[in-house]
């Protein structure tokens, strides 16, 4: 099963990133310990030296890992069918007891990842290394969970095999079930919508507060990550639904299937951009704090604000064009 | 996706560094060439994804292989366990007599089935 | 942004004059990188054409095949049997298939003998597959003889070719009568080679297939979804097993790569010192070192790819056909049909420039971190 090109190429790019991180780890020990800008002894000049390859190496493997997860999720929808009873991407990740941590650790690893490369990019801003410590901290946290992420995308492609028969979204998502993912389902859609609509909104108002005022950056932050939640459930509860024209089908992966137009490949991308960079505005208005990045920080929090908005005005404007077009009647029915 | 990948690293460390002053000009600075080559790359690319949307015309492929009802593709039929690859005996350990080991190329080309994707 | 654009212009400029100075050097490199990208897409393309053409072709295969097994293998089967079957509920069709192998002396290969549910040929008729005719030399209005079952030589009048548009499921048919056929391999009335069920509902196949198991112990069952697998799995096997082999061409390459970025000469060395003792700094060396990596790999990605593509989809993947062919003297002539999507890209970008790319980067950061005296100096 392994054999997949998609396979194959995402674990060389997990491994590969599991390697250089690992390098990139035991630098950050080092450098915690001896970093002393004050001093300019030859230690210190190896450290700044080095820490430019350890940032392009981290930087680089990080880069590397966004595009893993979306190719974590394309193999799996693509193996679907060597399962028995798997339709789609569901099946393939039910195939075996590695599938779900592989995905969850490569989402979460995501947004750590893309929290470490704004805060990189911030530091590299600042003339004195603002934050260097905040960036080789979060670099410990990074180096494992490379290597925890590399190693359960291994153990899911290693042991699947076949023959298995595996459950797939109907079963996940049905009333029967008693998961997270089945409770989130059955929400009554009127309410999700309502959460929905308000949530993104708050968050739109927020961001465009920020973008005007230059304020609330860290609460647009929390915010953004709520909406990421609310969003990602919502596809679950009623857009999948709207989309698949269908009062049960819940499955938030079969909507990567052609038959459905790609419209998860519209809607994922928008809303995780979105949702990261709005960390990053977190980021860089926290970052203010520093000497060095007293104006330079703003001005990325609002650079990056801009994306964040964009991204969710376009997830959310994406979701009412699928509802609007929808022969589906949910609600008033 | 890589190299946009690398791009988009580029762009990003260079936001933060002070100018520099290294001048080329001229109508064939390197630049200018990089642009040349890539473009044209990028044009047989596109042309290779215009190539791509042909959709040929697999009608008559389809309507034999329904009325004959078959199986099976007609790639390696030096064999005869290996011309109906569906159809042939997983039983049989040794196709053709207890001492044949596989000696045809197709036999390296088909994949052990695993025994539980069988029905019996 | 204008400054931010001229100053990426600049390094490209400066990238390329740097590459330009080493011509033999990093045009060898370019040579070996779109080679291993050419071989990683062609190898990736023609896997996948193949794949897609035998699931769209095979798409209509029977629902459920029943053998039956004497001793482990597969025997005629009595026509009786058919009745029971078309009892079973949800089956709504079910016909005896018969066809079989007659090994061709004069050419040295099997041919696939098989008698059409409709429009069979007239008694002494044959209907020829394109890539059989071909082989033979023959053509509608010939005769073919073959040597029988019984040992009497029957003649058989070619009425028509099957269409080489498909060749791919068809190239060593060659389809007779049910009474020709019988004659020919003295099989009596009342056996089938195997009977093939259309079932009302797909999703019950599975179902009906376990049914028919405990109804007629002895029988094989096979499903259109297993001969469906079964073509995914040697297709994939068979991609995977050459690009794992391919997976040593990419260590040796990376190596190259890391060689190539590691060996500086004492002239490029001497060049980094200049720059960094006319202003630039560490990042600024990285930044063209990566410039060069990346016009390098963009160049061979897309060089390598559109190659592979032309390869595999307009030279009917030349390089892959022998292997394919093994001995099989019934090759059919078949175009594959092009099917990318943006995933199967962004795998071979994964698995061709990443190596590349990380291979250069310890050596990248190593010659620009050069002092520029101690350079100097030497």
């Amino acid at each position: 099963m392994i054999f997949q090109p998609p396979a194959l190429a995402l674990l060389l790019a997990l491994s590969l990133n599991a390697l250089l991180m690992a390098v990139a780890g035991v630098f950050a020990v080092r450098l915690l310990r001896h970093w002393n800008p004050a001093l300019a002894s030859e230690r210190q000049i190896a450290l700044e030296r080095q820490s430019y390859l350890v940032s392009s190496l981290a930087g680089l493997s990080l880069l590397v890992s966004l595009p893993a997860l979306a190719l974590f999720v394309y193999t799996a929808e693509r193996m679907a069918p060597f399962f028995t009873g798997a339709m789609c991407a569901v099946g393939s990740l039910n195939a075996n007891a590695w599938g779900w941590p592989a995905l969850i650790g490569l989402l979460i690893y995501f947004f750590i990842a893309t929290a470490w490369l704004s805060l990189h990019h911030l530091d590299r801003l600042g003339w004195d290394y603002p934050l260097i410590r905040a960036k080789y901290r979060l670099l410990l946290l990074l180096a494992p969970g490379a290597v925890v992420v590399a190693s359960l995308g291994w153990l899911y492609f290693l042991n699947l095999h076949p023959e298995v028969i595996t459950s797939c979204c109907g079963s996940l998502f049905g009333a029967q079930s008693e998961s997270v993912a089945a409770e989130v389902a059955s929400l009554p859609a009127a309410q999700s919508m309502a959460v929905f609509v308000v949530t993104l909104a708050v968050t739109l108002l927020v961001g465009g507060v920020h973008l005007v005022t230059g304020r609330l950056g860290r609460l647009y932050g929390l915010l953004s990550m709520v909406s990421l939640l609310v969003s990602l459930s919502a596809i679950v509860a009623f857009i999948s639904l709207y989309i698949y024209e269908h009062p049960n089908h819940h499955c938030p992966f079969c909507l990567l299937q052609t038959e459905h137009g790609y419209a998860g490949w519209l809607l994922y991308p928008p809303l995780f951009l979105a949702a990261a960079s709005g960390m990053g505005v977190a980021l860089s208005t926290a970052s203010a704090g520093k000497d060095s990045l007293k104006t330079l920080g703003p001005m990325q929090a609002r650079r990056l604000a801009w994306v964040s908005v964009l991204g969710f005005g376009v997830f959310g404007l994406l979701v009412a064009g699928y509802i609007l077009r929808s022969n589906l009647v949910l609600i008033g029915a | 996706m890589a190299a946009a990948l690398a791009f988009a690293y580029v762009t990003v460390a260079a936001w933060a560094t002070p100018e520099i002053k290294v001048s080329f000009s001229g109508r064939w600075r390197g630049s200018n060439r990089v642009a040349w080559v890539f473009g044209l790359g990028l044009i047989a690319l596109l042309a290779v994804l215009a190539d791509a949307t042909r959709s040929p015309d697999r009608s008559a492929a389809r309507s034999l292989a329904r009325e004959l009802q078959l199986t099976d593709l007609a790639l390696f039929n030096e064999a005869r366990y290996a011309r109906h690859l569906t159809q042939a005996d997983r039983h049989a350990a040794f196709q053709d007599h207890p001492m044949a080991l596989e000696h045809f190329p197709a036999g390296a080309l088909t994949v052990p089935m695993s025994a539980d994707a069988r029905l019996d | 942004m204008r400054a931010w654009i001229e100053r990426q212009r600049c390094l490209i400029d400066f990238s390329v004059a740097n590459l330009g100075r080493r011509k033999a050097r990093n045009l060898g490199l370019l040579g070996a990188y779109i080679l291993l990208v050419f071989l990683l897409a062609s190898v990736v393309l023609y896997g996948d054409a193949l794949r897609r053409e035998a699931r769209l072709l095979l798409a209509d295969a029977p629902d459920i095949v029943v053998q039956r097994l004497s001793a482990g293998r597969h025997d005629l089967i009595a026509a009786d049997r058919l009745d029971a079957l078309r009892a079973l509920r949800g089956v709504r069709r079910a016909d005896g298939r018969l066809w079989g192998y007659h090994y061709d002396p004069t050419l040295a290969a099997n041919t696939t003998l098989q008698v059409p549910l409709v429009n069979p040929p007239g008694p002494g008729e044959t209907v020829l597959g394109a890539t059989l005719a071909r082989a033979r030399g023959l053509n509608p209005g010939d005769t073919l003889a073959l040597r029988g079952d019984d040992g009497a030589i029957r003649a058989f009048r070619i009425t028509g070719l099957l269409s080489s548009a498909s060749e791919l499921v068809s190239a060593d048919l060659m389809l007779v009568n049910e009474a020709d056929y019988r004659a020919f391999f003295g099989i009596p009335a009342g056996f089938y080679t195997d009977l093939a069920l259309t079932v009302g509902n797909p999703a019950e196949a599975g179902k009906i297939a376990e049914k028919i198991l405990t109804r007629q112990p002895g029988s094989r069952v096979i499903l259109k979804d297993e001969m469906r697998r079964t073509y995914d799995a040697v297709f994939n096997w068979r991609q995977g097993l050459l690009l794992t082999f391919l997976g040593t061409v990419l260590a040796a390459f990376a190596l190259l790569a890391w060689d190539k970025a590691s060996g500086l000469s004492a002239e490029e060395r001497r060049e980094i010192g200049i720059l960094k003792a006319i202003g630039w700094e560490t990042g600024d060396v990285m930044r063209m070192k990566f410039w060069e990596g990346a016009l390098l790999s963009t160049c061979a990605f897309l060089a390598g790819y559109v190659l592979a593509y032309l390869h595999v989809f307009h030279g009917g993947g030349a390089l892959f056909e022998p292997i394919l062919k093994g001995w099989s003297v019934l090759y059919p002539k078949f175009t594959l049909t092009p099917q990318i999507d943006l995933m199967q890209l962004a795998s071979l970008f994964f698995l061709s420039v990443l190596p590349y790319t990380a291979a250069t980067l310890a050596p990248v950061w190593r010659a620009a971190t050069l002092d520029p005296d101690e350079v100097m100096r030497e």
